[in-house]
């Protein structure tokens, strides 16, 4: 009995183990074929690099968890329309982008939600530094945070169409052809507005790094 | 022989050089133009230093249930699908049912079986004989016989009213026949 339990355990987690270890798309087929683990999978990859997109596209953290916990519900949804010849990656950002286009529409509609933003900022200002690396100086250590919060106050400064593409590139890594399918952009204007962020990136954090 | 590159042209084709994606030809242009020209090496040194700091940040971790929360939903998801194929299934079977009504109340009256009309070919017959009555008045006895059938057609002498009798006393036998209606 004992032995019998045992074996079905072990061919679960096998299973488990097989469904890990495999890509985007096979997971979604399984997951078309009955697979409900394959979903969790394809949550459990995408979830930290969804929130973290779609927190440099709005600058607010909350609603970027929320935001991410819509993706996922959308792809539930409407998993069975995806096609499958298309990259999963692609599709998920795009909804993503979506999604955080519509939040930054709303809140410029919205002053309570500007409100919010300066709430968390105040909190973050007032928190105890963390000591990352005892090696360092405090001051190294001050300049440093200084600089990240520089660096990320300057990202949230672009303009929304240029901080969506330049997030997408520098952060995401994506590719031109990516970021035009994601943003529903041709490969010009991906390339347009990534080179102006780039610019007004680079007028905003020069005095910093001199 | 690629043209000499001027700062306008470095900064609008800077992302494609930046990220590898020009011919080599032209990307030698743009270092070229990077070693003489200090402003546009200070600018793809900023860009350069720039982006290694954002990839450097570091990455926001999600709560720690967000992967509850999104069960849930996921399981308020499914409950709602089911709920609705539900209501849906119900619902077809109302409207399967009143189309059902509707179409017994519309073709019922067609569908009932319809007497059958039989045409026969008319008959031909003949009209019968009027019936000749005979007047109490000459039933005077019980012995008195009236046989229609066999009163003969009025003689000659006979016209109309003329009614002939033929007349059987009771054992007697004899018969006479007398007429009647003449005077």
């Amino acid at each position: 009995m004992f032995e019998v339990l045992q074996n079905t355990a072990d061919s679960r987690k096998e299973q488990r183990a097989r469904t890990e270890e495999l890509d985007d798309s096979g997971l979604v087929a399984s997951f078309l074929d009955g697979d409900k683990r394959a979903f969790t999978v394809l949550a459990d990859r995408y979830h930290a690099r969804l929130l973290n997109f779609i927190y440099r596209s709005t600058g607010d953290r909350e609603r970027a968890e929320d935001l991410v916990q819509e993706t996922f519900i959308r792809v539930y949804r409407h998993i069975h329309r995806f096609d499958q010849t298309r990259k999963f990656s692609t599709w998920i950002y795009t909804i993503s982008s979506n999604l955080a286009k519509n939040e930054l529409r709303n809140r410029s509609r919205n002053p309570l939600v500007l409100f919010q933003t300066l709430k968390k900022n105040w909190d973050a200002d007032h928190a105890p530094l963390e000591w990352e690396d005892n090696t360092y100086r405090p001051d190294d250590l001050f300049r440093k945070r200084h600089l990240r919060d520089l660096i990320e106050a300057a990202v949230e400064d672009l303009p929304e169409h240029h901080r969506v593409v330049f997030v997408l590139r520098e952060m995401e890594g994506k590719t031109y052809e990516e970021i035009a399918e994601i943003t529903g952009c041709n490969l010009g204007t991906v390339k347009s507005r990534l080179n102006r962020a780039r610019n007004n990136f680079a007028q905003i954090i020069a005095p910093l790094l001199d | 022989m690629v043209a000499a590159m001027d700062c306008a042209g470095f900064l609008s084709g800077y992302s494609e050089f930046r990220d590898g994606l020009l011919p080599r030809v032209e990307a030698e242009a743009f270092d070229g133009h990077v070693a003489s020209c200090a402003s546009c090496a200070r600018y793809d040194r900023v860009v350069r230093l720039g982006s290694r700091e954002v990839a450097g940040l570091p990455p926001i971790a999600p709560s720690e249930d967000f992967m509850a929360r999104l069960q849930h939903r996921l399981y308020t998801v499914d409950a709602e699908r089911a709920t609705s194929a539900r209501a849906a299934g119900t619902s077809s079977m109302l409207v399967l049912a009143l189309a059902a009504l509707l179409g017994i109340a519309a073709w019922g009256p067609l569908m009932q079986p319809r007497k059958a009309v039989i045409v026969l070919p008319p008959v031909n017959a003949m009209a019968p004989q009027p019936r000749v009555e005979v007047p109490l008045l000459y039933r005077t006895g019980p012995f008195l016989t009236v046989d229609e059938r066999d009163v003969p057609s009025a003689p000659s002498q006979g016209g109309s009213g003329t009614v002939f009798f033929r007349y059987s006393p009771l054992g007697s036998g004899s018969v006479f026949t007398t007429s009647i209606g003449e005077p």
